[in-house]
């Protein structure tokens, strides 16, 4: 079967909350708690935390 | 959709997630890199929650006694999918299975969340949530496997794949799983049309207990069970003060009849 | 003795969500407070995560502060599961305190 391969988008334009960059990269999608995913600044160097819900469902 | 048939889906759902977050639990110290640790404790936790959610939710709806669901059954009472039954043969079968699992339970709760019952919408609704992000993370494992490791995978497809395809009652979503897990997985392990053909269609072979989702009889294997609710005296100690024991069988589909030959008053 | 709702509200204001910090109301996690005649109250909870490991601890510190307030005789904390957690639902003093904690909600 030669259907393209579908894949979740990962979530965009993560604003980074020391310097408020959005030059930012998703570092694990598990952080200390379930409820954010760990992102590093490429602009200030600083990791932080982002809450992840925005509601997206899986395909179905 | 009657009652009963509500019930017995919702178990499925709990109970085939609940098995599901003691394969993370079991299994976490076996990813390669702390961001596999941390993504398996994190959906380990949020699998059980969501059969944490379900328990407490069906206890206050159904009029259940408290913590019943988790200590009052036994093994054979309980609705967890027969794809979780063998333990991961490596690596690759591993993420297999967690990935048949995940997108198998979730379509069966996305299609119970078409329901009157603004609970059990919204929940399954917030299983999906959760589940999105698991989803993502399984992608990324399947896409980094090795050339070994998709041998591997390739070889466990059909066992896996035959548990996964008997668990749907309804043709409309087995089709569409199917489906999902052809796209996902043929780029990956380059099937051939010989090989697809071959795959197995997930017929039944034998009695089948439609409300568990299982043969008839059958149970998840002792160990696995015993992962799931440990019976050792700690980890009786540990669920104090719980005042329920392991032996209350409760039975949610029979219902009691009065006895006819009983005496009247 | 009639239970002031507001009172209810302030009590549950006192317990600290675990990981961000802030008081539960302010993370939109109260949901409903119905207060009875003769001093029951319900409380609802809502909780961002099903997963939440302070599940039990959270409704334990809930009951224990609104059982404090005047004329409170009992106190149920329930979670109310037609509801849904959302960030919009956290208040925007909550969302700038998080996020001098590294936190971008």
């Amino acid at each position: 079967m030669s259907a393209p391969q579908q894949q979740p988008d990962q979530p965009q334009d993560i604003e980074c909350p020391w310097c408020d960059s959005k030059n930012t990269e998703l570092l694990s999608a598990y952080g200390p708690s379930v409820a954010e995913m760990q992102y590093k600044c490429l602009d200030c160097g600083q990791g932080f935390g982002w809450m992840k819900w925005e509601r997206r469902l899986p395909e179905a | 959709m009657n009652d009963d048939t509500m019930k017995a889906q919702l178990l499925c759902v709990a109970d085939s997630n609940w098995v599901l977050g003691h394969w993370y639990t079991v299994c976490m110290l076996n990813g390669r890199e702390l961001t596999d640790f941390t993504s398996m404790a994190g959906i380990a936790e949020d699998k059980l929650g969501h059969t944490r959610a379900l328990f407490r939710f069906m206890e206050e709806y159904y009029e259940l006694p408290e913590y019943q669901l988790e200590f009052g059954r036994a093994v054979d009472q309980v609705h967890n999918m027969e794809l979780l039954d063998a333990p991961p043969q490596g690596w690759a079968d591993f993420i297999l299975t967690l990935y048949l699992a995940d997108v198998a339970i979730w379509q069966v709760e996305n299609a119970v969340r078409d329901t009157d019952v603004a609970p059990v919408k919204n929940l399954l609704t917030k299983f999906g949530e959760e589940a999105y992000f698991h989803q993502l993370c399984i992608d990324g494992w399947l896409k980094a496997l090795d050339d070994a490791e998709r041998d591997d995978l390739k070889a466990a497809l059909p066992g896996r794949l035959e548990l996964a395809l008997q668990w749907f009652d309804e043709p409309e979503l087995k089709a569409r799983f199917s489906e999902l897990v052809f796209n996902k997985l043929a780029p990956i392990i380059d099937l051939s049309d010989a090989e697809l053909a071959a795959l197995p269609a997930g017929d039944r072979t034998s009695a089948w207990d439609a409300l568990r989702r299982r043969p008839e009889g059958s149970a998840m294997p002792p160990r696995l069970w015993e992962a799931v609710v440990p019976t050792s005296e700690d980890a009786l100690i540990a669920r104090r003060p719980l005042a329920v024991s392991v032996d209350d069988n409760i039975d949610l589909f029979v219902k009691v009849r009065k006895d006819e030959t009983e005496p009247q008053f | 003795m009639v239970v002031e709702a507001a009172k209810v509200e302030a009590a549950v204001g006192k317990v600290l969500d675990p990981h961000i910090n802030v008081p539960l109301t302010e993370m939109g996690m109260l949901s409903n407070v119905e207060v009875s005649d003769c001093g029951d109250v319900d409380v609802s909870l809502v909780f961002p995560c099903l997963g939440c490991p302070a599940f039990t601890m959270l409704k334990e510190n809930v009951k224990q502060q609104v059982q404090r307030v005047e004329g409170v005789d009992n106190v149920r904390v329930k979670v109310d599961w037609e509801a849904s957690w959302d960030r919009s639902m956290m208040s925007e003093r909550a969302k700038e305190y998080a996020a001098k904690s590294g936190y971008r909600i």
